[in-house]
Order: structure tokens, then sequence, then C-alpha cells
């Protein structure tokens, strides 16, 4: 195990330096946004505008601000939202981030689960008919955006059926199943098509001849001795694919009236809600790099090729 | 006569391919005795993997085999179901590859792999399987056991992981094992090596050997008897003496020829001239008769058949026809017989 | 024995549950909707009409604008005394007046409110809500915020101060920017006050409960304070913020929801539908013209719209009607002129299209003419115009079709479209450089402030038009028209005709909201003026 220490010390110092960066570089950057992060700029008097800026500071040195920033979240404090008016920020995201991440996390778990089954069975069948019709599938999830899919499961399921709410989340579990299927279309079909893909060339491949010879059954290879390789390159994209689905599809969220951080991403870079926009980024550089870090681990454990080195 | 333990009648297997039917068994009979060691020798494209592989029932799915039967004890292994295929695959029979490189699962265990095998064909529990796979490890001479269970395959060098495709091909306890090429990506002394400990295994275990190379010092090596394919059928059949000493078709004598001994001096390697032919609708006669310098008429005509030399000798070249012109076999064949006669 | 054991327990369990179930009848609730994400809650700041509908539940206001938009005592006992200057307005407040907390509602109350309103401490966008007397030297911080023209004289009475005579007063006043809040209060919660309902205190007929900053959904619950609570019907009003049109939509088939707001796609599927309500607002969409962008900039390429009958061209040579019908799906009116219909009516009680007139029609072939003569007097063949407007889907739409249908009628005018976020576009036009630019505006009460914004010294006049005489019209009527209606008028009048007969910007159209609303609900009161859309607060089902 002590092998381990030095290597997620030495990680986890790259990971701070790299969001140290991203947050230094976006601060930098948000200056040159046009416009002010006043909604009501349109009608705001010089002289207004004057005393709002004054009362947020914006009227100091940029760098003085950058300055107060660091210091402000090194003591967990990200600031006001001005959009809105004077709410923390810390609160704003924390409860809204909450459904975003449940449903990011669903909807990758089971669209990775099935697709991988899918894309299975699309290898073990290869050009013939199952093969075609998961291939499809597969395609027809990658083009059809995931809002189409949302409207359509709403009006499928909530609307004509009445299985299942129509939004909001107040439903609990049952709130969260169609957003979770809309959402999940993405990852299913990324994962079918790796897995199809690589379980292809791990299926002709010498080990799993020589498995065959040994008389095992041709599920039971694909899922011992085919699965765990084929699954390597499908880590890789898995880590940020999550981490884009954690962060909230704008969109599904709006359909199914879903209280999550989707919006946020999106509109406070549109009403200049500096302090918001440096949250989110800085949530979303800190899943990503976290994400990709737990993903190296993950491929320690799954190929031992790859292992750290160190052992007598 | 002792009850061959795999008897191979008349097999034909053709492959649908896009470029058309390719036929590469050609009518292919032999046996095999139990503990004995059949070298089956020929050049890359003879058919020597696609026999093996219609033993072990793991042909490519377009595959076909157009005739034949293939007996062990007793029953015809074409007729036999996946299912009960399977039962015998590894367990009855045993196949070992030639690329220990890449025959192993290189996420696994290389204990648990071992253990599969014993697992898939013997109902026991974990610990017994433990003790057998540490029982075959030693048998294929890889030491600390105990340790290198938990190994992963590339913390081998190539001829311990050879060692390892052994004892997963034992594991069962076996009684027909396939060697398709075991050596041939080994270097020269990992290659006797191995070669010592499948002879040494093969004593202990009376298990029977086909192998498959195209190397014949291998075969003078190990072989009790030896076939000799071309263009997917078999042209000389005996046992490894006769063959080596006294072989009577031109393509053996082409074989043995390009095969260098001490006493060759400096010359150029003599090699067969030209390259075997694609089997996709094979010309009448003699498949071998366009690189043959002994070629007759009647090989443009007809494939001859196997001829008897004797009880356990036979070979198909016209030129066994009593109505053929008598042939003397090249220079260096008679030099190797008239050596070994000194010996 | 069992038996009749499990059978009772049965019966018992059937007979809680009917018995719930009938308390639960009881409850009368409202599933209502707020259009989009609040952004504050606190009465003195808010200064959208999301979030100004959102506190009109809980906020009680002194005055309330019946359907024709005339102002009744609400808080307050009866109309305001106004002195002879129109200068000091007084306000008597109900003495049974409580929070939903039980404590008493005073006049400090109120003072303390708009004080927060002008005090660069609280920092509120809130724009100026009345001609108070020395607001914007409050704001500055130059005057202490006691200094601003409103006093408590004792529990019950405030006294306002004007800067000037406003004869809308009374309207204004029924702004939640006058609702009580209580001081006490404030100072309790500290910075959180107003960020949750836990820390706002509702004055009015309902109080707020679970919100806490981000929910899409909460409560308002009736206040048992609450001094009219006999004609407040309902218990308990749910609101759902739902941002998706076409969910919004399904919620309201489902009978999730009483009122639905209807986009423009979706208005023609209900033609005729007893449920379709149209309220036409105030929210003026123009073409503004950066007539003098090569003053601000010599280097500017172009002064194309320095000349009149460009901009004329421009005026008459666009089809309100059928942007309105095609475009917009009847999600909006034709403009009369500068002024929207419906703000306010003459002294003779016109509407403004009646008194003004239609001004701003189509007439092809004048615009033709106009356009003619000015490409004539520039020396050019044709002209290239720059038309920015915002990303939004509803501003694509027209900008598209300003593009196209400019580009039809007037044949030599190319226009460049570009479509920005909302910043980009507010940026360049007060960077005051820009041809064509899709904006508007949305006015209250007084329609001074719609040709206002064409006024020389005014920050947001984009097109820098310069005109003494429209700041003399405008001065007359911020300072010296006091409460002379038909002076007001006159001026009004004459402000109207001049920015047209300059055109000096194009209007282009109004804005109606379509709604969906159950048949069953009855007395509400929809608004064209102020905040918020709907006074919701005595209406009721009918059984």
């Amino acid at each position: 195990m002590n092998r381990w220490i030095p290597y997620i010390a030495k990680r986890l110092f790259y990971m701070a330096l790299t969001l140290f960066i991203i947050i230094t570089a976006t601060f930098f950057l948000m200056n040159f946004l046009p416009g002010t992060p006043f909604n009501n700029q349109d009608r705001l008097s010089a002289s207004q505008l004057e005393m709002l800026n004054k009362k947020y500071g914006f009227d100091q040195p940029l760098f003085s601000r950058y300055l107060n920033y660091l210091g402000n979240i090194l003591h967990g404090d990200f600031g006001i939202s001005l959009q809105f008016s004077d709410q923390k920020i810390t609160t704003l995201l924390g409860q809204r981030m909450g459904p975003s991440i449940q449903l990011g996390l669903q909807a990758v778990l089971f669209g990775t689960v099935v697709g991988v089954f899918l894309g299975m069975i699309a290898a073990m069948h290869q050009n013939r008919g199952l093969d075609v019709f998961c291939s499809l599938f597969a395609i027809t999830g990658r083009s059809v955006p995931n809002f189409v899919v949302a409207v359509l499961l709403q009006y499928l399921f909530a609307i004509t059926l009445k299985w299942l709410p129509i939004g909001l989340w107040d439903e609990g579990f049952r709130s969260t199943i169609l957003p979770t299927l809309a959402l999940s279309i993405s990852p299913m079909a990324e994962s079918c098509r790796f897995i199809r893909t690589e379980m292809v060339e791990v299926l002709s491949s010498d080990y799993i001849e020589l498995a065959r010879a040994k008389g095992m059954s041709e599920i039971r290879i694909a899922f011992s001795h085919g699965l765990r390789n084929a699954l390597i390159p499908l880590i890789t994209v898995l880590g940020p694919m999550t981490v884009s689905l954690m962060t909230g599809s704008l969109v599904v969220e709006n359909i199914f009236a879903v209280p999550g951080i989707g919006e946020q991403f999106t509109k406070s870079i549109l009403s200049n809600d500096y302090y918001t926009i440096m949250a989110v980024t800085i949530l979303f550089s800190a899943l990503l790099v976290t994400v990709i870090f737990l993903t190296d681990i993950l491929y320690q454990l799954i190929d031992p090729r790859v292992r750290v080195e160190g052992q007598a | 006569m002792i009850e061959a333990i795999l008897r191979v009648n008349h097999l034909s297997v053709s492959f649908d391919t896009y470029a058309g039917t390719v036929r590469a068994v050609r009518d292919i009979s032999f046996d095999l005795g139990p503990g004995e060691t059949l070298a089956l020798v020929g050049e890359s494209g003879c058919g020597k993997s696609v026999t093996c592989r219609s033993v072990m029932g793991l042909l490519a799915r377009n595959a076909r085999v157009e005739a034949g039967e293939i007996l062990f004890q007793g029953e015809d292994l074409l007729k036999k179901s996946n299912r009960e295929m399977r039962a015998i695959r590894g367990g009855k029979i045993a196949m070992i590859f030639q690329d220990p490189m890449t025959s192993l699962d290189p996420t696994m265990k290389i204990g648990r792999q071992i253990a599969e095998a014993v697992t898939l064909h013997r109902k026991v529990s974990r610990g017994e399987a433990k003790r057998r796979v540490l029982e075959l490890l030693q048998l294929v001479g890889i030491e600390e056991g105990e340790k290198r269970y938990h190994q992963y395959p590339h913390e081998f060098s190539g001829g311990q992981r050879q060692r390892i495709v052994i004892a997963i091909a034992l594991a069962a306890d076996p009684r027909i094992l396939i060697a398709d090429e075991p050596t041939t990506a080994l270097d020269v002394t990992m290659q006797a090596q191995i070669l010592d400990l499948m002879k040494d295994i093969q004593r202990k275990t009376g298990t029977s050997v086909i192998f498959i190379t195209h190397d014949l010092g291998v075969v003078a090596n190990v072989a009790d008897r030896v076939a000799v394919m071309y263009a997917g059928r078999i042209v000389e059949i005996g046992t490894a003496d006769e063959v080596f000493y006294d072989p009577r078709h031109p393509y053996t004598w082409g074989l043995l020829a390009s095969m260098p001994t001490l006493a060759t001096e400096d010359e150029k390697l003599y090699a067969i001239p030209g390259t075997p032919p694609t089997l996709i609708d094979p010309q009448p006669g003699d498949l071998f008769a366009p690189r043959n310098p002994y070629a007759l008429e009647a090989d443009k005509i007809a494939e001859p058949p196997l001829f008897p030399v004797s009880g356990t000798h036979f070979a198909a070249t016209w030129l066994l026809d009593p109505r053929a012109p008598k042939i003397d076999p090249p220079e260096a064949i008679r030099r190797r017989a008239r050596e070994r006669g000194s010996l | 024995m069992k038996k009749i054991l499990s059978l009772a327990l049965t019966l018992a369990l059937i007979l809680s549950l009917v018995s719930f179930a009938s308390v639960e009848e009881e409850k009368k609730v409202l599933n209502w909707f707020i259009g989009g994400e609040v952004t504050t809650l606190d009465t003195t700041k808010t200064y959208d009409t999301i979030s100004g509908e959102a506190v009109f539940y809980f906020a009680d206001t002194l005055y309330r604008l019946d359907q024709n938009a005339d102002p009744i005592p609400n808080l307050a006992v009866a109309l305001p005394e106004i002195s002879e200057d129109g200068l000091t307005v007084t306000v008597t407040i109900r003495d049974d007046a409580y929070y939903a907390n039980g404590e008493k509602i005073l006049a400090e109350d109120v003072v303390y409110a708009v004080q927060r309103i002008y005090d660069p401490e609280v920092a509120s966008q809130k724009t100026t809500i009345a001609p108070i007397k020395n607001a914007t030297q409050v704001r500055a911080g130059e005057v202490a915020v006691e200094e601003l023209g409103i006093q408590a004289l004792s529990d019950t009475v405030i006294e306002i101060t004007l800067e000037a005579a406003d004869p809308y007063i009374v309207k204004k006043l029924s702004d939640t920017g006058f609702s009580p809040v209580s001081k006490a209060f404030v100072a309790e919660k500290g910075e959180n006050y107003a960020l949750s309902s836990d820390a706002l205190l509702g004055s009015g007929p309902f109080y707020i409960d679970g919100w806490t900053g981000t929910e899409l959904s909460w409560k308002y619950i009736k206040n048992p304070y609450y001094w009219d609570k006999d004609n407040v019907y309902f218990d308990e009003i749910n609101v759902l913020i739902v941002k998706d049109a076409n969910t919004f939509l399904n919620l309201y088939e489902a009978g999730q929801l009483d009122g639905v707001s209807l986009t423009s796609d979706f208005v023609p599927l209900y033609e005729g539908d007893e449920a379709l309500v149209d309220v036409p607002t105030l929210r003026m969409t123009n073409l503004e013209l950066g007539i003098n962008s090569v003053e601000v900039n010599p280097d500017y390429p172009h002064n194309y719209l320095q000349n009149i009958n460009i901009r004329k061209a421009l005026l008459y040579g666009i089809d309100r009607e059928e942007l309105v019908r095609d475009v917009l799906n009847g999600t909006a009116a034709p403009t009369v002129g500068i002024i929207p219909n419906g703000i306010a009516a003459s002294p003779t009680g016109e509407s403004v299209a009646e008194s003004f007139g239609n001004l701003t029609y189509f007439d092809l072939e004048a615009a033709q003419n106009y356009f003619k003569t000015g490409l004539e007097e520039l020396g050019v063949e044709g002209i290239t115009l720059r038309l920015v407007t915002s990303d939004t889907d509803e501003s694509i739409k027209i900008g598209t079709y300003l593009q196209s249908a400019y580009q039809t009628n007037l044949p030599g005018l190319t226009i460049d479209l570009a479509n920005v976020p909302s910043s980009v576009r507010f940026d360049e036009m007060m960077a005051y450089q820009f041809d064509l630019a899709l904006g508007g505006w949305t006015g209250e009460y007084d329609p001074t402030s719609y040709p206002n914004q064409f006024e020389t010294s005014y920050a947001h006049n984009h097109g820098q038009w310069k005109s003494e005489e429209l700041t003399e019209l405008i001065n007359k009527l911020n300072f010296e028209d006091g409460t002379d209606y038909e002076a007001r008028w006159e001026h009004l009048r004459q402000a109207n005709q001049y920015l047209i007969d300059n055109a000096i910007v194009v209007p282009l159209e109004q804005a109606v909201k379509s709604y969906l609303i159950n048949p069953k609900l009855k007395n509400y009161i929809t608004l064209s003026l102020g905040y918020s859309s709907f006074d919701l607060t005595r209406a009721y089902f009918e059984e």
C-alpha cells in the first residue's frame, strides 16, 4: 500500500496546481466580458451603476480583487451571486448540485452498463442480426439529441401512459427515471460503440483462442476475459463524460423542471455573474481533475501492466 | 495392434471466402496411438492447423467439413454438439499455441487462468483447484509456485509463459495434447527446454501428442511418427526413422535437403523452388507437380494415392507405382542414411 | 376472533383515511406559475416582473390597481391627500394591519422600506419609483438616508415629499417598493435577510414558505393576521417555476397547474379557447437607430442614418401587422407611436391610439420614395446597415424578419444581421456606435419615460439625438406640468409627434402576453402596468 502514497501525493499536488492555474486564468479572462453583471443594466442610471460598482467592489483594481478572491475561497467563501441578489453562491450551487450529480451518475451508470452489455452482444454476433441491431441503436442514440428523446419520453410515459411524473423533482426516485433515461442515451451509445470495437479485437486475440481451447463457453469467455480487456479504452472516455453529465444538461433539466445546476453554467456567463462563473468553473474543473485522477487509479486496478512500480 | 486413441478418416474441410471456396484439407486420414507423438510437418498453409482445429472443434465460422469422421474413443467428434465438444476441449483433448506472449490474458493472474482450466472439467473446491495448480506449476518447472500463483503474465519470460500454457493444457489430464508450433516463437535454448519438458511430461502422463511444426529439427527430437503434409493432403507418413532416413516423396526430399546438417559445407542453402498453390479450385493432378523436379506425366493427370512402402510407411507419389521409373533420392538424403548407418 | 379483529382494524384504517381525505379536501389550493427564476425576494430590490410577481403575494401594497388600472386603497385607508402644488403626498395606513408573525404594521415600516431602496449600502437595482426628494443625492451618498423625502408623522401617517408634482403618484404607490419592511426583522436576520422564506416577513394576504433561494417551487400560505383575510379565498398557493414551454403546457393540461403562459408557438393552437386570456403589456420593441454614431466616433464608416429620408423610409417601410401576425403569432400588437397604447388615457378618456392617432403605419410607396431620395442625397446606389439583436429566440425571429422585409421593401438596402448575447448588444448600444439595434423599453406608469429615452442628456439615448425642443418638452413634463393633466397630455402628444416626424426611432410592436387560465378561477386582475401581470390576492374558484 505504501507505494501508493507518494504517487497519490504527487497527483494531488498537480491537481491543486491545475486548479490554481484555471482559477487565475478564468478570473483575468472574465474581465474581458462585455457588459455589466447587473441584470437591470438597460435601465440603470450612470450614478446608480457607480453606486453598485462601489458596493460590490468592482471599482477596485483587478489584481487586488484577485487576491481578495483567492483569500476568500481558501476560507470556503465563494462570494455572492449578482444574478440572485446576494444569495451565497455556496448555498445556491450547493442546493442545485445535488440533482444534477444524481442524474449524471445515474445516467452514466445505467447507460454504461446497458451500453457495455449491448456492445458485447454486438461483438459476439459480429456482422450478424444482433450486431446490426445494436449498432443501429447506438448510431441512432448518438444522432438524436437528448432533448428530443426527453420530450418523446415525456410524451409517451408521462402524458399518454401516465406512468411517470411529467417533471418537477418531487416524487423521489420516480422523478429521476425519465431524465435519467434521456441523459443515458449518450453514454449508452458511446459505451456500446467502444465495447463493440474493442471486444471484436479482443475476441480475435490468442488468449481468447486459448480460453476456447480450454473448453469455455463463448459467453463466459466474453465476461471473464473479454470484458476486462475491452473495458480499458472505455474508461478513458467515461471520466469526462461523467463530468459533463454531472454538471447538468441544461435542456433536459428544463424539460423536466429539475432544480439542477445546468442552467447556471450557461446563464452565469450570459449575465456576467462573475462570482458564479468562477464558482462553476472551479466546480467543473475540480470534478474533471478528480475524475481523471480516479480514472487513472481505475486503470491500475484493472490493467496490471500499468501498475505503479516500486515493489520489491 | 494397439487401439488408436484418435482416428481421422478421410477428412475434408473447406472455407467459404470472398475469393472463393478454399479447399484447405483434402481427404486426410491418420491414426494416433496412445502415448505416441505424431508430428505434422509442412509449409504454411498446408492444412496442418486446420486439421487439428477440426479435431478440437475450433474451426472458424466460414469453415465447412465436407466429409470424413474424427473418431475419438470410438465416437465421431464431428457429430457432437458444441456443448459436448466443450467438455472434451481442454478436458480430454487440449491444445497449446504458438506465441506465448499473447496466449495468456494479461489482466488475470496466471494462477487463476490455470485454475479455470481445472474447474471447467472437474468439480473440485477452490482449495483443491489451487493445489492442482501448484502441482501443475511444479510439473512444468515453474519454481516458487505459491508466489507465482498471484502474478501476472507480464511478470514472466517467454519461456515461462509457454510453460504456463502447457500447464493449462495439462490441467484436466487430457488424453491428447495438440501442440501448434509451440516452440516457433522461442529462441533455441528455450526451445530445447520446452521440448525436454514436453517429453518428460509425456513420459509421466502417457499423453498422446500431435506436434505441428515446420521445423524438421524439432521433429527429429520428439516425434515417434511423422506425417508430411502438402496442399491439404498427407503426402508421406511413417515412423520418424522411416521418414528421415528412407523418404520416398520428392517433397520430403526437398524438405530434408533444405535442412542443413553438420556435414553441410558452406554452400547456398537448398530451398524448394516456387510456392504452395492456393487451394481455390485446385487444378487436376498432383498439386506438387509444378515444383517437383521428379514430376511424371501421370502427375499432371491424377493425384497419386498413398502407396505402401512398409506396414507403417506410406507415400503419395507416382514414383512408387510399379510402372514408374526407378529414381534415386538426392545425394543429401542418401548421405544422411549412410551417416546413420555408420553410427 | 382473529377475523373480527382484522376486519375491525381494516374498517378503522379506512375510516381514518376517509376522514383524513375529507380534512384535506377542505384546503383550497391554487397551483400557479412563476415565469422564470426569481432574482430576489427583497421588496426593496426587485427590478424585474418575475420577482415583482413573486413578492406581490406576500407584500401588502398601499394601493392596488383594479382591472381599469385605477388605484383602490389597500393598506392605505383612502386615496392620499395631495397638496396644491403636488409636492406633498400624505398617506394614512390602516390601524389593524399585522405581519404574518402577529406584529403590527407601522408607518415607519413603509418609510424604512423606501429608505432601503435608495440606501447605497443596500445597493438596490430598483430604478426610481417616484421622484422623491433627495433620492439622487441619497443614492450618491451625498446625503444621509434620513434626509429622504419620506417621513412617518405617526404610527399611521406617512408624508412623502416629491421633487416635482407627479400625476401618476397614486398609481406608483401601488408598487411593492412601498410595502412595509420591519426594521427590527431585518436587523435580526442581518445579512441573511430575504435570502430564504424564514428570513422574509409577509405583510400581505399570504406569507412565503419553503423557499431557500434555489427551489423551483414553493408555497404561499394564507396570512392568518391579514386585515382582509376574510376576502382571501385560497389557503395555499403553490407556485412552480417552469422554464420549458412544452412541459409547462403539459402540466396545465394534466391539471397540475391552474394557469400557464403561452409562447408564440402555442398561441395559435388555443384560438377561441375559453381559457385563453390576452394581457397587453407596456413592453415596446423598437428598432433603435444609431443616428449620430459618426459624431461619437469620427472614424465611423458612414453617416447614413443622419439622413432623415433614410430614417423615414425605415419608419414607414415595415408592415407591423405582418410582423405581429406571422412572426409573433399574435403575441404582440402593432405600435401606434412612441407611447404604448394602454398606459394612460387622455383627459377626455381617449386611449393613446384614439388621441394621438396611428403614426407608425405601413406605407410602401412613401417609404420607397423616401429611400430613393435619401440615396440620392447621400450620393450612393445602395447602403448596407448592420442590425444587432440579442440571441434569444424571439429577437432572432424579429431580426430575421426585419432583414428580409426591409431588403424586399427597400431595394438598395442590405441588412447585415448580428445575433449576439444581450450584454454584447448592451455594450454596443452604450458605446453609442451602431447602425440598427433591436431594443425597447418597458415603462411603468408615466408615459414620459418613453419619449425620455431620446432626451439629449439621457444615458440610454443610444442614438445620441440632440434636440433642445425635445429637452424642453421633457422638462415641462417633469417639472412644470405637475398635475395639469391637459398640459401633460398636450406635451406628450407633441413629444410623440416630434419623434415620429423626425423618425428618431422605429417603434415596432407592443408585447401582448397570452395565458391559459383555468376557467374556474374568478376575480383575478390582469395588469398591464406595474411589476406584476396578475393580482390573484382576492381571486377564488367558482364552485
